[in-house]
């Protein structure tokens, strides 16, 4: 089963913390003493607003990824829990892009060779810490990580509430 | 409405064999063939045999489901099926298991932990739920025929 | 720990939530690497944007503008370059020239203001030391004056006692959460995370706000009322309350006087007469006030929204009357909270640099007080109280007696050529005041009316206190050698005034802050040690012993710091803005945050990661449906006109927004929005009307050449900061982020606009996924 990270509405409060967070976490602590003009300034987390609600939208990372099923080259393969992105393969056709239902997926800004490709969340399993900056960083705790145990944890939660809530009207009158 | 299957819990003995017949009815198995650890064996309800409590948990096909509202693909759908010459029909929240991308979005969405992801026996992990039995021979619920204290019913305005 | 490297405790200097933070410092190089969030009191281990990734100014990366390293004079006075000089001759150069106009003009000729930002508490009392006893004059002010001071009056007058009563933690035990004028989430992240615990925990949230906040967005009960008509509503809530018997009768028998004239004041505040006026629904305000009166856990939290209105001391008292009448105060989780905005803002009310108040809130009216100071000091004290900052345009461009006017300003850490109302009365008053003297860590607008400019210590080079917005005293930790020849303000203040004759010197903040502490009864026990020992201490700290930790919530029992002990019950009737709308103007226009950034942006816009999220000229939140009209859409560059000036910066279309309102920050300094506010006056506390004034929108045909318009403008800007702009750190004013465009650069429109769609549908579905079914109906696609 994939890993992956998750926003709560109820808990985002839209301070883009988790934006910062991951270009910080990606590009490494050089980022404050390069020439600022130097700096990338591409989040794989976004944060979202409408009318009446924010959320972050990233990378799912589908067990049936649209993005790896159209990717013509195996760029986007599953790995490691997760959806993985191999940078020297990818030919920059932008399918997985349109792919993806969430939005979730762009297009880096070119690198020094002038490469563009796709970006998304990679749960940070290419940066120092090897663990979601978004979801350590946020400050209201609204980004949570889904590893198969919490993912576990949290159905069976909810089933368990669910049985017990049944039982209290069990065997009533008219049920 | 949408039909669904209801537990009475103060009859359940949480003795399981709502899923095995599941298992039996949605994959063509014998009661022998059930085994509840092989993954591709997919039930689509769970019961719990605690202490406090004994009970099966099944999807409610609820009537503005949150689980398809989640859907991003649309592969979550209300579906009717077996009309009468009224047109009346049984009706339930069904998985398109060629369209589920598995991105978990209903799994999230559901407050009751009815839909999870389940391998299908050619390992695409899909979302898996109470489907009323309508993609099965007998066509409707085995584990209510099933469970040997008729603690569970279907519920529908038929 | 690597080698050359150390962990530094301190306090996060941009808001008012006291987050601790662990800065890792590179010892070798004389740099903070990395902040992480430390085990505060308020912020148990969180923080956000600013604090993690807001100290790298401190490497003057010269975004927006840079560093002061040396002292420098306008040697050939108004409008000639500035020119560097040693700290001796500037700091001699600065006694005459006071002295000189104190000897023409008398004492009260001389304005100084205080910072609320990074110099911190002991810095604070030396500036108002410096005022008083050596310059000879009452007139000291800080920018509370533009911000909570209605708090402070207002609360004064109803309880005795201006602070939060109920600390930040308390929050997210409260049942009910009455939020009014107030924003958390672009103000306080730390503070909006105790309120979205205090939901998930199952409290009910009244938001009341013209906006949809995300404060608003998760409400039980949102009131989306008509800017400004905040007493309208406070009164007919408190009407309510009475009409319908949600009074805690034995509460205010006990602790509150003037209840019967109260109640019959209030006899035209009926929901249904005030509903039209208000913009919300009778039956709405109703079920807000029996929500409110249904606990004895309804905090009330307030902000801006209600003080930076002509009716800002009046409606703070109205709010206070709400938990009066209901019994709200007295015990844990309950109470009121002026949410105080900035790091230190709390601390420099503390320590005295108000006009009327020595440190620790002993009034300089009081003949016992004074003469504490006085022998404390070794001088004779003024005995009237000083002048409000905002009325010194005025007394420098209007006032016709010369010894009446200002012909000194001494301004340490602030830029009011920024943050002040009608900056084009403040820009004439600058050039029109005799003597200017900027103390401070970054070049800014103001400086470039300065006659004296003195370098200033930042945040990260410095030992102070700061006091958090709930009354918490918290030590905050040098980390690294200060830039050039930058001395901490306390040091520079204490030079001046012994030049001019009054000999102060101290050899560490400590000892500034013991003899602080000796002359302030409510702060006497809160000692470095302490300080240490706790991680803060909440004041009132009257024992020094261990014993005493502080005091957590206001007010215990109903007894409130009024002389009699009793809450006051007061009426003030309803008026509306000064400045509504017409044909000419349209729009109204509301000054609001951003959480990215803060206040003037000095530190900010000098921060490489915060500067990329977002940047010059800023945005004009709108309603989609004003856009229509105007024929605009989300990035466009527009003028904004209102009758004191013009400003410009992109369009916002957001449907959080009603229809006629609009919404900037007034951080931007290239879309000002401080050009078009208003300077009218709340008579009792002088704070400024920013949240309600008359303005139109303009829309720009040629894009391209606005566009070009705004880049040359900024690097003009960052020239007059003293920047060396060459081809290489040109800035861009792409449009960034916000408005929910695609991340990165797409080649077209349609997919720009597919992108966001795709996005915006995705944030929609997969919001059910958090919310019991229960509780949310499901949108549909």
């Amino acid at each position: 089963m994939n890993y992956f990270v998750k926003g709560n509405p109820m808990l985002c409060i839209g301070c883009r913390t988790c934006m910062v967070a991951c270009v910080v976490a990606h590009e490494g602590p050089s980022i404050f003493t390069m020439h600022p003009d130097d700096a990338d300034f591409q989040p794989r987390i976004k944060v979202v607003k409408t009318k009446t609600m924010t959320k972050t939208v990233q990378c799912h990372q589908c067990e049936n990824a649209p993005c790896a099923a159209v990717c013509p080259t195996g760029a986007l393969y599953k790995e490691a829990h997760h959806i993985a992105f191999e940078n020297e393969q990818c030919i920059g056709c932008k399918q997985c892009m349109m792919a993806c239902p969430f939005g979730a997926i762009t297009m880096a800004a070119p690198d020094e060779k002038g490469r563009r490709v796709a970006h998304k969340c990679d749960l940070c399993t290419s940066t120092a810490e090897g663990a979601p900056a978004c979801v350590s960083h946020c400050p209201t705790e609204a980004l949570t990580f889904y590893t198969e145990d919490v993912q576990q944890q949290s159905l069976t939660d909810k089933q368990v509430r669910s049985v017990r809530a049944a039982s209290r009207v069990a065997g009533k009158e008219g049920v | 409405m949408n039909a669904f299957v209801y537990c009475d819990t103060s009859l359940c003995i949480g003795c399981g064999m709502c899923e095995r017949r599941c298992i039996m009815s949605h994959e063509q198995l014998s009661i022998k063939e059930v085994t509840l650890d092989e993954p591709t064996q997919r039930q689509r309800c769970k019961s719990f045999r605690r202490e406090d409590v004994k009970g099966v948990l099944h999807c409610r096909h609820c009537e503005n489901a949150p689980c398809m509202a989640a859907c991003p693909v649309g592969a979550i759908e209300r579906r009717t099926w077996d009309e009468d010459e009224k047109g009346h029909g049984q009706s339930g929240i069904i998985v398109n298991e060629d369209t589920c991308i598995g991105c978990k979005e209903c799994v999230l969405a559901c407050p009751f932990g009815a839909v999870w992801i389940a391998p299908t026996k050619a390992q695409r992990m899909v979302a898996t739920k109470c489907d009323l039995c309508v993609t099965t021979e007998e066509g409707t619920p085995a584990c209510v025929s099933g469970c040997p204290k008729k603690a569970l019913r279907v519920v529908s305005l038929r | 720990m690597e080698q050359g490297y150390k962990t530094v405790r301190t306090v996060c200097p941009y808001c008012g939530a006291g987050c601790h933070i662990a800065l890792t410092v590179d010892t070798v190089h004389n740099r903070i690497v990395k902040a992480t969030g430390a085990n505060g009191r308020t912020n148990e281990g969180r923080l956000c944007l600013k604090g993690y990734y807001g100290w790298d100014y401190l490497t003057d990366p010269q975004l927006l503008t840079k560093r002061l390293r040396y002292p420098m004079i306008r040697k050939g006075g108004k409008g000639s370059p500035l020119e560097r000089v040693s700290w001796e001759e500037a700091i001699q150069y600065t006694a005459e020239r006071l002295q000189a106009i104190i000897k023409e003009y008398g004492p009260d000729a001389v304005m100084g203001a205080g910072s609320a930002r990074g110099p911190g508490n002991e810095a604070g009392y030396i500036t108002q030391k410096f005022m008083r006893a050596c310059i000879g004059t009452n007139n000291v002010d800080h920018c509370a004056r533009i911000c909570h001071a209605a708090s402070v009056t207002g609360l004064r007058a109803s309880i005795g006692e201006g602070a939060m009563s109920v600390s930040v933690p308390e929050i997210e035990d409260a049942e009910v959460i009455f939020n009014i004028g107030y924003n958390a989430a672009t103000s306080h992240p730390i503070v909006a995370r105790r309120v979205v615990k205090a939901k998930a925990k199952g409290a009910k949230i009244i938001c009341v706000d013209p906006q949809i906040t995300e404060t608003a967005r998760i409400a039980d009960i949102h009131l989306q009322i008509k800017g400004g008509t905040n007493l309208a509503l406070l009164n007919a809530m408190a009407y309510t309350m009475i009409e319908e018997g949600l009074v805690d009768e034995a509460f205010v028998k006990a602790h509150t006087e003037g209840f019967e004239d109260y109640a019959k004041a209030l006899g035209g505040y009926a929901p249904e007469a005030m509903a039209s006026i208000i913009g919300v629904p009778a039956e709405m305000i109703r079920r807000a006030a029996r929500l409110f009166a249904s606990s004895k856990h309804t905090v009330t939290l307030w902000g801006m929204g209600i003080t930076q209105f002509a009716q800002g001391v009046d409606s703070v008292i109205a709010c206070s009357n709400l938990s009066l009448l209901t019994g709200n105060y007295g015990h844990r989780a309950t109470g009121v909270g002026p949410v105080r905005g900035q790091n230190n803002v709390q601390g420099t009310c503390d320590m005295g640099v108000l006009p009327d108040v020595y440190p620790g809130y002993q009034r300089v009216d009081d003949p016992k007080a004074r003469a504490k100071f006085e022998k404390a000091w070794g001088v004779t004290l003024p005995a009237t109280p000083g002048l409000p900052l905002t009325l010194v345009p005025e007394k420098i461009l209007r006032e016709t007696d010369p010894k009446k006017q200002i012909h000194a300003y001494y301004i340490v850490g602030e830029d009011p050529a920024q943050s002040d109302p009608d900056l084009t009365e403040i820009r004439e008053a600058l050039s029109a005041c005799d003597f200017v003297v900027i103390q401070d860590i970054f070049m800014n607008k103001t400086a470039e009316f300065a006659d004296v400019v003195l370098p200033a210590t930042a945040w990260g080079e410095h030992d102070a206190v700061y006091s958090s917005c709930d009354r918490g005293f918290q030590r905050v930790r040098k980390a690294i050698e200060p830039v050039g020849e930058a001395w901490p303000d306390w040091k520079i203040q204490c030079a001046v005034a012994t030049a001019m004759g009054y000999p102060m010197s101290y050899t560490s903040t400590q000892e500034i802050w013991d003899e602080m502490r000796s002359l302030s009864p409510k702060f006497y026990g809160a000692t470095y040690e302490k300080m240490e020992a706790l991680g803060g201490v909440q004041w009132p700290c009257v024992d020094p012993s261990m014993e005493d930790r502080g005091t957590e919530y206001l007010h215990e029992g109903g007894t409130f710091a009024t002389e009699n002990g009793k809450g006051r019950l007061l009426f003030a009737p309803y008026k509306p803005v000064h400045e509504e709308v017409d044909s000419e103007y349209p729009l109204s226009l509301c000054t609001v945050r951003e959480v990215g950034h803060y206040s003037v942006r000095t530190m900010t816009g000098n921060c490489r990661m915060l500067s990329k999220l977002e940047d010059e000229p800023g945005w004009i939140a709108m309603n989609p449906a004003d856009c229509k009209r105007l024929g605009i859409t989300t990035g466009d560059l527009v003028y904004v006109h209102s009758r004191r000036g013009k400003t410009i910066t992109r369009c916002l279309a957001t449907e959080r927004a009603k229809e006629g309102a609009t919404y900037m920050t007034y951080q931007w300094w290239v879309g000002a929005c401080n050009e078009l506010t208003i300077g009218m006056l709340d008579p009792k506390s002088r704070t400024p009307e920013y949240k309600y004034c008359a303005v139109r929108v303009e829309a720009i045909a040629d894009q391209a050449a606005a566009e070009a318009k705004v880049s040359e403008y900024y690097e003009r800007l960052r020239t007059r900061m003293g920047i060396t702009v060459n081809d290489k750190n040109a800035k861009a004013t792409a449009k960034t982020d916000t408005a929910g465009a695609a991340n990165g650069t797409m080649a077209t429109a349609h997919a720009k606009a597919a992108m966001a769609t795709t996005q915006a549908k995705a944030a929609m579905a997969t919001a059910v996924t958090m919310n019991p079914a229960k509780e949310r109906e499901v949108r549909s696609l």
